[in-house]
């Protein structure tokens, strides 16, 4: 994904040019970019266009320029021929030869960026007679004169010409266009973009996991395919993403009003092929960051790098297979594309069958000096789930490690989204403004407990425990808008920002959970059949945030004071329409029975079952940042900011404000970014600590988090990212402690030590087939979590996972290899201490017990691709 | 050099160094009669002015529970799985001879966590305490035997006590509490105050007083049986003694206790 202002500098062509990019970025002694500014990509290596024989016989001297996309990671995605030299054969000599070039990526405000630059090539016929001459290879680092030089000679090939003196055509200055959307400045040493570049080869099975890229990430799901991940992230138990602030092109995925969480994010819809980049802000250092932006918040931002039509086709254990459908068309921006996938599983083990649909399209263009785009996505999927396990049930061999107890868990899902967007500048101001409509429905079955909640109440009729077995519903409807205005000035000589903006929002949410009479192997007529209601509401809920940021430079250009301040106004109305449960001296005329939703009030009172409760408030939240950039490359921040969640629908009580919770962060970090040798490198060192007055606990005897006290969480964060030629590896590791603010115990289920490793390496193979070599590729990801506490001191397992994945290519083909938990270990991906009586036992249980949710085991995926009309 | 050496201690700080608080245990059960009962003797005392001589005592214990919270009296019939937080269960049964003073064990490990418990339950149950037959089999939850001096005369008495809903379920309930007194009420002993943290590998004792059961019965108005008297087994009997000793084997009054010993019995 690019990210940057539509600039024009000027840049001196060849020789000149490299002279010139030299002098800037070797002047300048701060690592601090000047906001919106682009240090131009430098050559780290290049290949010269060699003479095509077929031109030989016209003997001409042409020129060809073409325009080289640069991606971050410093490779060339694109070739056009801005100007062609009239003939094919030059043309695509040329093409070939760019294509092999590799860059130290363009960077803005020390994060790399793509760029797309102009560069000539002169074509001179060789001159008889034939003499080796050793071209001299430009000084590193410049761009190369683009004369064509000579192959080695092969045995028998004809003389070699002798090498052209490189073309001293003054010119026109060359121009660097460095284009695509604007991006916020960064807000420390926590602020990630995550290019994904060859590391979309490691194995990932949805783009949650692509979120792994980023420090201190834990993935598990007890709730099936079609269920969110659980996400822990520096220290946090986000749930289903109710701590993160998830969008997708801006757009949101948190879900105001969801009765599992306020704030549950699926992603999904997402396609993971579709994932060109990250933005992991962890904390809530940035005034853009709105509601859920507790532990952090992601962006994903999607593209399709390749063009043409890619067709892809999975197959593989459990059962598995997948087919995706990808166009790119030809001539429009990486960001123009429309992908649909279709999958299914039988799962690994009992119960966890899924089938998915999911289409995405995208249309970018361009309006005036801005781009517009239009976003649409469908998306719904039926599966089912294992949930959770007893250890001693497992141990004493009741059940299997992937086996379930309940068969009637699982759900469904749907999501559908509509979203426009325009980005333009006028002047010195960049204005955006952003529109999107979301229809969302889920339905979750999941059952934590077997046979412990259906407690006999006595104004109902004597039953026994008809089982645990959760039956979740909701419906959402989402409407919203964000823009912002950011405003480029100059004080003291020196670059100043400062940007207003605003994000809107309005979500009309229908929940409801009930009971369900569980589904026997015995297929009672009773199966699934709702014998109880938990909670039923409908809410209206508004959130409308205003924030204010600047970047500025206090006369000194090394350092940089960014931060503002953001306000968000929540309001709800609530409309619990089963607010009465339980009642004292039931009425006689009108005895209760098994009705869930009551009509009446102690001594029998009528009333009718539903209760209304609205309430407002606001949320004032100041964040900052301090980022010192003294030495070439490298940056210290320190950060501090405030973060806000709103809570759950079901909490709210009328008039009673600050319904949200309210969190405050700090950090001290350390960055670089830069070349380091044949490489690009991307090293961080953060301190954190970050503190929430009300946080949530996970009750699974209710199924969904409850408001609990106040916690703090402290840790450290080392990332590294090392780009080069023919590899790119991210390794991350964070260490943290989470404790409860009144009795310093240890956050239960919180990981404090978290590894994640991706690798991936690439090369053209020594194999041609049609003078096309085949491209070999490996790739892996490796995921370490040390014990994680969990309730009544215990400690659960380590988990140690290893993914693999091996593909060739050729030209438009490639087959590919994957395999998940290379090691085939037995893991326990989910582990918890809580009571649950699944057996029914006589006398029941009643005290706390090891589960577990089993992680998935070896799996092998075989894929085969194939891409038609890419240019 | 310091700064180098401080980042290991760091991070070795930031480490799972601590605890989610309290312990997950393993603990033995037993129970016992009094402490002057003498095994295999008839066990003598006096109640409400008579002399009563036990030569069988057998009371069936089906599960026990500690709970955190000690419920405040008066407060009304309680469902019979509590809302509160368990700390600590045995999940089985035994009988235990009341006239034995030693430690009779459970055939069950209990599990628990070192939450301090100040309350217990006694399930007085053969198996499922909401079924509306206790035992197939017919087996007593309590069985008595002894003599008891009626003027100068001892006369022999027994007592089997059965908790099924045909003879302690006598009345219709409510129409708009239909589920207030479900038979599992009557079958649990509940709250059995306590004071009792658990710890691994110790032992929870039940002690029961068998005297206690005999408390406040006028034992003149027991009714006759053949030979001698018997306590009747059925709640719509009105005789005072039965209901009375059904009341105290049912109640949490002085029958029960629970006692920890921090070692295996």
């Amino acid at each position: 994904m690019c990210h940057g202002h539509h600039i024009r500098s000027t840049a001196r062509r060849v020789g000149q040019a490299a002279s010139l990019v030299a002098v800037l970025v070797c002047g300048s002694s701060s690592a601090l970019a000047q906001p919106g500014a682009v240090t131009p990509p430098t050559v780290v290596h290049h290949v010269d266009a060699v003479y095509p024989p077929s031109a030989l016989a016209s003997r001409e001297h042409s020129d060809v320029v073409l325009t080289l996309t640069v991606d971050a990671d410093g490779h060339v995605s694109k070739v056009d021929v801005a100007q062609s030299s009239g003939a094919a054969d030059l043309d695509e000599a040329a093409v070939v030869a760019a294509r092999q070039w590799t860059f130290t990526p363009a960077m803005r405000d020390g994060n790399a960026v793509a760029s797309r630059i102009k560069v000539p090539f002169h074509f001179a016929p060789p001159a008889p007679p034939p003499e080796i001459v050793a071209p001299t290879p430009p000084p590193e680092g410049q761009l190369p004169t683009q004369s064509s030089v000579p192959q080695a000679p092969a045995p028998h090939s004809p003389p070699a010409p002798a090498p052209t003196a490189p073309s001293t055509t003054a010119g026109a200055p060359e121009e660097v266009n460095v284009h695509g959307r604007s991006t916020p400045p960064s807000v420390g040493a926590s602020d990630f973009n995550l290019h994904v570049g060859h590391l979309a080869d490691v194995p990932h099975q949805n783009a949650s996991e692509l979120l792994k890229l980023a420090p201190g990430i834990l993935l598990t799901n007890e709730g099936g395919e079609g269920h969110a991940e659980q996400v822990f992230l520096r220290g946090f138990d986000a749930r289903e993403g109710q701590d993160i602030e998830f969008t997708v092109g801006g757009v949101p995925i948190n879900e105001s009003g969801n009765l599992h969480g306020n704030g549950y994010a699926d992603t999904h819809f997402i396609i993971p092929e579709l994932v060109q980049q990250l933005r992991v802000v962890e904390g809530p250092f940035d005034p853009r960051q709105g509601n859920y932006a507790v532990a952090g918040s992601a962006d994903y931002a999607l593209g399709l790098e390749k063009r043409g039509l890619t067709a892809k086709y999975t197959t593989g254990s459990f059962g598995t297979q997948r087919m995706l459908v990808m166009w790119g068309p030809n001539g429009e921006s990486e960001h123009t594309f429309a992908a649909a996938e279709a999958y299914k599983t039988d799962g690994y083990g009992q119960n966890r069958d899924a089938q998915r649909g999911s289409a995405y399209t995208q249309y970018e263009g361009q309006l005036g000096k801005g781009t517009y785009r239009v976003t649409g996505q469908i998306y719904t999927t039926s599966y089912h789930s294992a949930g959770v396990v007893r250890e001693d049930d497992y141990q004493a061999g009741r059940i299997g490690f992937y086996d379930t107890y309940d068969h009637g868990q699982g759900g469904d899902s749907f999501r559908a989204s509509l979203a426009t967007d325009l980005e333009t500048k006028v002047g010195d101001t960049t204005l955006s403004q952003q529109v999107f409509v979301i229809k969302r429905t889920m339905r979750l079955r999941e059952d934590f407990t077997g046979y412990l909640l259906d407690v006999q109440q006595p104004w109902q009729n004597l039953h026994p425990q008809r089982g645990d077995l959760i039956d979740l519903d909701v419906d959402e409807t989402t409407l919203g808008a964000r823009g912002w205005a950011r405003l480029q000035g100059k004080a003291f000589d020196l670059p100043q920002q400062l940007e207003l903006g605003y994000f809107a929002r309005y979500d009309q949410a229908a929940g409801q959970q009930q009971r369900l009479y569980p589904e026997t192997a015995g297929s009672s007529t009773d199966a699934l059949v709702p014998y109880h209601t938990d909670t039923n509401l409908q809410s209206n809920l508004g959130d409308v945030g205003l924030y204010g940021s600047a970047d500025l430079r206090p006369g000194v250009k090394w350092i940089a004071l960014r931060g503002g301040v953001r306000a968000d106004v929540f309001t709800y109305d609530v409309n619990n329409l089963c607010a009465v449960q339980s009642v004292d001296h039931p009425s006689t005329t009108n005895p209760p029975g098994d009705a869930s939703c009551l009509d009446q009030q102690a001594r029998g009172v009528y009333r009718e079952p539903n209760q209304r409760a609205d309430t407002a408030s606001t949320a004032v939240l100041p964040k900052g940042a301090v980022i010192l950039g003294p030495f070439d490359n490298f940056t210290f921040s320190a950060s501090y900011g405030q973060g806000v969640r709103s809570i759950d629908p079901i909490y709210i009580s009328q008039d009673v404000r600050t319904p949200f919770a309210g969190i405050q962060s700090y950090e001290l970090g350390g960055a670089y970014a830069g070349p380091a040798g044949p490489m690009t490198l991307v090293a961080r060192s953060v301190f954190f600590s970050t503190h929430v007055d009300r946080d949530y606990i996970f009750d699974q005897t209710v199924g969904r988090n409850v408001i609990g006290v106040g916690t703090t969480r402290t840790g450290w964060v080392g990332a590294v990212r090392a780009t080069g030629d023919w590899f790119d590896e991210s390794a991350n590791v964070t260490f943290v402690k989470s404790t409860y603010d009144d009795t310093h115990l240890l956050v239960a289920y919180v990981p404090d030590i978290v590894f994640r490793s991706d690798t991936a390496i690439w090369h053209d193979l020594p194999v041609h087939v049609g003078g096309e070599p085949f491209r070999g590729a490996l790739s892996a990801g490796v995921t370490y979590v040390g014990q994680r506490p969990l309730p009544y001191g215990a400690l659960s397992d380590t988990i140690f996972t290893l993914d693999a994945n091996a593909t060739l290519a050729w030209t438009h083909y490639e087959v590919g290899l994957s395999v998940t938990n290379l090691l085939d270990t037995k893991y326990r991906l989910g582990e918890y201490n809580y009571v649950s009586n699944f057996q029914q036992n006589v006398p029941p249980t009643y005290v706390p017990n090891r589960l577990f949710a089993a992680g998935a085991p070896r799996g092998i995926f075989a894929t085969f691709a194939v891409n038609f009309g890419g240019a | 050099m310091r700064a180098r050496a401080l980042l290991p201690v760091l991070l070795l700080a930031l480490s799972c160094n601590g605890t989610t608080g309290y312990d997950l245990v393993q603990f033995y059960a037993a129970a016992s009669g009094p402490k002057d009962a003498v095994a295999g003797k008839p066990y003598a005392f006096d109640a409400g002015g008579h002399h009563v001589v036990l030569t069988k005592a057998t009371l069936h214990v089906g599960a026990m529970y500690l709970i955190q919270s000690r419920p405040s009296s008066g407060a009304g019939a309680e469902p019979c799985t509590l809302p509160e937080t368990y700390v600590g269960e045995v999940r089985g049964g035994t009988d235990i001879d009341l006239l034995d003073p030693s430690l009779q064990q459970f055939p069950v490990i209990g599990d628990g966590s070192t939450i301090p418990a100040l309350s217990g339950q006694v399930w007085l149950t053969h198996g499922d305490v909401n079924s509306d037959q206790d035992s197939a089999d017919g087996e007593p939850i309590l069985a008595l035997e002894g003599t008891i001096d009626v003027g100068a005369l001892a006369t022999p008495f027994s007592a089997s006590i059965h908790i099924d809903t045909g003879n302690r379920i006598v009345s219709q309930p409510s129409s708009a509490s239909p589920g207030a007194s479900p038979i599992c009420q009557l079958r649990i002993v509940t709250p059995i105050p306590t004071d009792i943290t658990l710890a691994q590998g110790g032992t929870l004792v039940l002690r029961v007083d068998p005297k206690a059961l005999f408390n406040n019965a006028d034992l003149t108005q027991l009714p006759r049986c053949g030979a001698g008297l018997c306590f009747s087994d059925s709640a719509s009997n009105g005789d005072q003694p039965s209901i009375n000793l059904f009341q105290n084997l049912t109640g949490a009054g002085a029958v029960y206790r629970f006692d920890w010993l921090s070692t295996a019995p």
